[in-house]
């Protein structure tokens, strides 16, 4: 993978391919409320051109893309007269249903973001290419479009593509249901390729593969892309041209080289820097509203220096940690998967421990297994030198108010039949803290104030608040009971770039008043180095590597730590 | 797929004795003296006495439980308590009357709800779709003896359209004479529910994104919705149909009292006035295996209709 | 793509419940549909408590007395214009021979004769017309709407509970519990619905009690299915974890934690279970099996129309069709938009 290819003054320089000129597009919601996603936004793609569209969620991305498609559902969606969409000159928003409807796959196509979802289970993956080979008149006859699905399958990298073209997409990796949506997408030669987040849904090591690959195809195959992503970092490598969208306005647009040299825009400088860099640890991330306030120095910020020293206290000890699922296998029989195994590592306190691994290596299942929320097998988990597991669930009722955990999805962890007034004082009330109800309000009061959010708030539904606030309530609620140690199970994942910044900012806010352990668990290296003082890599359940995280990013030993870390996208490669 | 069988049908066996126990205490300890139901109005203690032991009422619970089982195993239920025929004889002559007006309704009421979700489907959300859902849940709420006696008196009595009751010994007569209009009322009762639960498995497949795939690969809208959608949505259509199926032979209680139709439903009905166990026993029984080897059959259909289903 | 949720500056916060309900009252059809079910609830109410129609089983016409629509004129097999000439009985001496009871009827009218002490004038004519018994048709339709209103209401008060309890336990706890309730599910599953009822009904007798017991102890696994599989749904859920890392107990999150977040779902169940179980009384009375015949409901209105019809009397139909079907239709309508109302995302069923 390189940097911008080498023809793209020339490329700009000739007719666009794709013109999306003043697009403005409504959805009636109810029968009143309608919601503006597009507010007349204007972009090009030039043949053999890649232009990323780039945006945090609600911006709009999405929406102009599916409007290209002609896939926006026709029962809610208005798009305004002035709009004008013009594919290689002809203007497509003249055209009939049927006749744009055939452009569609023939020439313009697009993959989208999960691709386990977006393939058909009952079909075979043979079947499916075969479809789109026949519908557009590709291959003459079954036997040939058959022909043309196995060499089409081998062309985008998938292993042994005969035998594989009769498989079902659940049969396959995510990796190579992703590769087989984009074989569907170049079968008919289009002139345009959309990629719609082609890569979120895929483990950090595949994402890189399959982000290649499109570059490679685009290169080989002359074709344009117009790539949608949250990630600016992502798009350095891949695009020639940058559109930055935010709430259905374009903040900027422009080649890629200036985006990120010389970014004109206050929002799109935010975006740039509210992202935690490996290279970087200031002592507090810049947040949009710093750059939106006017011009603000992000070298002016001190660095911040973590790594733990032998003399801090300790307050976690886990001891080969072992946590197996029963996995029936025939009549009887029954197998053990082994979830995590033999996982050892030591807390200090007021220190962070983060876990970093991909799906299925184990590390939520490592953090529950230690919070009893899963019952281990096997191995020990010590506070103060008493062995957590071996105590009775009485037993431990006292030690559940030292350790607390944050998840990943705010939305789903928050009671929503619950008032954020019922969700503070629960854990007060359970535990019996304070005496009566009045004074936990009152406590519940200042831990709301204490994570940015005011008084007036505790009456509200979870539904009322945005993710990052909803995170922060959970935050909250954890620190009602003053714990010392907090398992942060992917806390930022789920939220948007500038809204990650605010609640890691708030993480290091926490654990500097109050001196809390941190066990941070996450696939996102970025963020993972920013707030670690230790690192522990995991994978298929076993810890690869432990150690302290600027060491480690430094000099990784183990060979998948190295793989790890060299797919991170915008990580700049001096050899 | 062979050990696969082997394993369900031996899954079933506690359920099945879950029904004998339940058949069981339904009828000897709740149903009262059948002796006292058998010798009907004369009371004699004699007499009574007498068809005690015959029933081996007498026995302690356990042995009664043993009897029964034995019934069971042997697919022998003795004889009807008012007729005096064999239970088995009085099944194999009374099923074949109500499949004869079931697999009728079953088989119509599949085609015209589903082509009518797919049409329904189509415009989802617009005044249509809602009038048409409005007015199944307005069908479906109203009763089927409505419908039953209704038709009967306007069509058959007033209109005199068809025959108002009857049943002949032979099929074709029973096709042609008797049968459609019993059918066309049952249809009328189950196609509201029926088209309203399509709709619903298909709308819901319409909103998977492979759905949108298929039409970013250029596919027409009606491509999408045959080829597409109602391949998903046929697994659980057709799983619905089949859970429907042992149904069909116990046909319906309601019109086969009121059009006179000698089948399964109404010999139960008289069975149940006529506090004849053995009948009662020996149908739900048999009902209940039949339901489990249903269940088998929908599996299968599964694995059959949907790639993700592996049976092991 | 839709806008993130922002949080409102509405400045009282919608609970659940109060959404839910702004929701359903916002619909027009909700509002007509609620106005009609709640006639019947009142009427039901007063009829229950002895208020109106606690005389329905008086004779207050004669016998078929037409409705008021049809005039005194319309013909009337009591005699008015009677289209059938009644052939009357003398009794003599010949007749008085063969008769056993001869001897004692002059004990027999004696008796009834106390019996007698108010001699109504029969009508001709009542607003919906008469019985076979002269029994008035509005009065008996409320109280027959009493008794089958309050066999659904009572029997899927009955099923929503147990099937709520049982699917709570099931679905939350697993292992052991679960595959013993499971197997009790597979077992009252194995044997249609109906033959259940009718093998309940076969063996307990007859009686409102019974009937209700009867059909909400057969009436239960579809509530159980759907709070088990929503309650497994739910437990892995975040919050429930989060409750769990704070120190709840079990029960705690059982009923406290995740009962409100299913309980929308029996409701919906509640009210459809009503109408199901009314129209499986009506069908069980039909059959003789359901409420005893010297009760009413509307089950055994319908049994009585089929002998009735052959003479030409339709009005007892019409008005037991009506009457139950404008209740059962405006509380169909009412389960969906209650559905709609309180499960926006659900698609109907």
């Amino acid at each position: 993978m390189s940097t911008a290819s080498p023809n793209t003054q020339q490329a700009a320089a000739s007719p666009a391919l794709l013109e999306v000129e003043n697009l403005t597009v409504r959805f009636r919601l109810g029968r009143q409320n309608e919601f503006t996603a597009l507010h007349g936004i204007s972009y090009a793609v030039a043949p053999n051109q890649t232009v990323a569209l780039v945006g945090e969620s609600g911006s709009g991305k999405t929406v102009s893309a599916l409007a290209v498609m002609d896939l926006l559902p026709r029962t809610n969606t208005i798009i305004t007269p002035e709009s004008r969409l013009r594919f290689n000159g002809e203007p497509l928003l003249e055209e009939s249903p049927a006749q744009r409807r055939l452009r569609c796959g023939g020439q313009i196509s697009m993959i989208f973001q999960d691709p386990m979802t977006s393939l058909n289970p009952v079909y075979s993956v043979g079947e499916q290419l075969v479809e789109i080979l026949q519908l557009h008149a590709i291959c003459p006859t079954r036997a040939a479009a058959r022909a043309r699905a196995i060499e089409l399958l081998g062309e985008v990298g998938i292993p042994d593509p005969r035998q594989k073209v009769k498989s079902y997409p659940h049969e396959l990796s995510g990796g190579q249901q992703q590769r087989v949506m984009i074989a569907m997408a170049i079968a008919c030669a289009p002139r345009l390729l959309i990629a719609d987040e082609p890569t979120t849904a895929l483990d950090v090591t595949i994402q890189q593969q399959i982000l290649e690959l499109l570059v490679n195809l685009k290169r080989s195959r002359g074709m344009s892309m117009l790539f949608i992503t949250h990630d600016l970092a992502l798009v350095r490598e891949v695009a020639d041209r940058v559109v930055v969208m935010n709430q259905g306005h374009i903040r900027e647009s422009g080649a890629t080289g200036q985006i990120f040299e010389a970014p004109a825009d206050n929002y799109t400088r935010a975006l740039l820097a509210c992202r935690p860099r490996i290279d970087r640890r200031p002592v507090k991330l810049p947040v949009v509203e710093d750059f939106m306030k006017g011009s603000y120095d992000i070298d002016s910020v001190a660095e911040r220096e973590r790594g733990v020293d032998s003399d801090d206290t300790v307050v976690l000890e886990v001891d080969h940690l072992r946590k197996t699922y029963p996995v029936k296998t025939g009549w009887f029989g029954e197998k053990q998967f082994v979830a995590v195994d033999d996982v050892s590592f030591r807390l200090a306190r007021g220190k962070t421990l983060g876990i970093v691994g991909e799906s299925g290596s184990g590390k939520t299942t490592l953090g529950k297994a230690i919070l009893r929320l899963h019952e281990a097998q096997g191995g020990s988990v010590r506070m103060n030198g008493v062995d957590l597991l071996k105590l009775s669930r009485a037993e431990f009722q006292p030690y559940k108010r030292q350790m607390q955990i944050v998840f990943q999805n705010p939305y789903a962890s928050l009671n929503p039949r619950f008032t954020i007034s019922d969700i503070l004082l629960e854990p007060m009330r359970i535990h019996n803290l304070h005496a009566g109800d009045a004074e936990r309000i009152e406590h519940a009061t200042a831990l709301l104030r204490q994570v940015g959010l005011s008084a007036s708030d505790l009456r509200k539904y979870p539904h009322e608040f945005s993710g990052g606030q909803l995170q922060r309530i959970s935050i909250a609620r954890c620190l009602a009971l003053k714990p010392d140690i907090l398992v942060c199970d992917e806390p930022v994942s789920a939220l948007d770039v500038s809204v990650q910044a605010q609640v890691l900012n708030l993480f290091q806010a926490l654990q500097d008043e109050f001196a809390i352990s941190y066990l941070f668990i996450s696939h996102d290296l970025n963020v993972v180095k920013y707030i670690s003082d230790e690192i522990m890599v995991m994978h298929n359940g076993a810890m690869v590597e432990y150690g302290n995280a600027d060491e480690l990013y430094r000099n990784p030993q183990h060979p998948y730590t190295q793989r790890l870390l060299a797919a991170i996208p915008g990580r700049q490669r001096h050899s | 797929m062979g050990r696969y069988f082997i394993r369900r049908l031996w899954q079933t066996i506690p359920t099945l004795a879950g029904v004998i126990l339940l058949v069981f205490i339904l009828f000897n300890l709740f149903g009262g003296d059948p002796a006292a139901i058998l010798a009907g109005k004369i009371v004699s203690p004699e007499r009574i006495a007498t068809i005690r032991e015959q029933l081996g009422l007498n026995e302690p619970l356990w042995v009664q439980l043993w009897i029964f089982v034995k019934q069971v195993m042997t697919f022998d239920f003795g004889d009807s308590w008012s007729t005096g025929e064999s239970v088995a004889d009085i099944i194999s002559q009374k099923a074949p009357v109500s499949l004869t007006i079931m697999v009728q309704v079953w088989l119509l009421d599949a085609i015209v709800s589903i082509s009518l979700a797919v049409a329904v489907a189509y415009r989802r959300g617009s005044l249509t779709d809602r009038a048409v859902m409005g007015i199944c849940t307005a069908a479906m709420s109203i009763s089927l003896l409505l419908y039953v006696v209704i038709g009967q008196y306007v069509l058959g009595y007033t209109l005199d359209l068809f025959p108002v009751l009857g049943w002949s010994d032979s099929l074709w007569t029973n096709l042609t004479t008797y049968a459609p209009l019993p059918v066309f009322l049952l249809l009328l009762v189950s196609i509201a529910p029926s088209l309203r639960l399509y709709r619903t498995f298909i709308v819901e497949e319409t909103t998977h994104d492979y759905v949108r795939t298929a039409r970013a690969k250029g596919a027409s809208e009606n491509r999408v919705m045959f080829v597409h959608v109602l391949r998903n949505a046929l697994i659980p259509i057709m799983t619905n149909m089949a859970m429907q199926l042992p149904g069909l032979f116990v046909g319906s209680f309601v019109i086969e009292s009121v059009f006179s139709i000698p089948g399964l439903g109404k010999e139960i009905v008289a069975a149940v006035l006529r506090s004849d166990f053995p009948v009662i026993k020996a149908i739900t029984i048999y009902l209940a295996i039949l339901t489990m080897l249903v269940n088998l059959l929908v599996d299968l259909l599964y694995s059959w209709l949907d790639p993700r289903v592996q049976l092991k | 793509m839709t806008a993130p949720a922002k949080s409102s500056s509405a400045p009282v916060s919608e609970g659940f419940w109060r959404a839910a309900g702004r929701r359903l009252f916002a619909d027009p059809l909700a509002r007509v549909c609620i106005a009609i079910v709640s006639v019947y609830f009142v009427l039901a109410a007063l009829s229950a408590a002895g208020l109106i129609a606690a005389d329905w089983n008086e004779e207050y016409g004669v016998s078929y007395a037409n409705p008021w629509f049809l005039g005194e004129d319309y013909p009337n097999p009591q005699g008015r214009n009677s289209l059938i000439s009644q052939e009357t009985m003398v009794i003599d001496d010949k007749q008085r021979a063969v008769d056993p009871l001869a001897p004692y009827y002059d004990e027999i009218e004696e008796r009834a004769m106390q019996y007698q002490l108010t001699q109504r004038e029969l009508r001709w004519t009542l607003p919906l017309g008469a019985d076979k018994w002269g029994r008035d048709l509005v009065r008996k339709v409320i109280k027959a709407g009493e008794i089958s209103i309050t066999v659904g209401i009572g029997a899927a008060l009955l099923a929503v509970m147990v099937g709520t309890f049982l699917g709570a336990i099931g679905g939350f706890f697993g292992g052991r519990t679960s595959d013993f309730l499971e197997w009790v599910y597979n077992v009252f599953t194995s044997v249609p619905y109906i033959l259940l009822v009718l093998a309940f009904a076969a063996v307990t007798g007859k009686g409102i009690n019974t009937i209700i017991l009867v059909l909400g102890f057969t009436g239960w696994t579809s509530v159980y299915r759907l709070i088990r599989a929503e309650y497994i749904k739910q437990r892995s859920r975040d919050y429930v974890a989060a409750a769990d890392a704070l120190g709840a107990s079990s029960a705690r999150k059982v009923f406290i934690h995740i009962l409100p977040n299913v309980s929308h779902l029996s409701l919906v169940q509640l009210s459809q279970l009503v109408v199901d179980f009314i129209k499986a009384e009506v069908i069980l009375s039909f059959l003789g099996l359901g409420v005893p015949p010297d009760s009413v409901s509307w089950g055994i209105m319908i049994n009585e129309v089929m002998t009735e019809l052959v003479l030409g009397k339709w009005w007892q139909l019409a008005t037991v069709a009506i009457v139950m079907s404008v209740f059962v239709v405006s509380f169909g309508l009412f389960t969906d938009l209650l559905r709609d109302a309180l499960d926006p995302k659900a698609t109907r069923r």
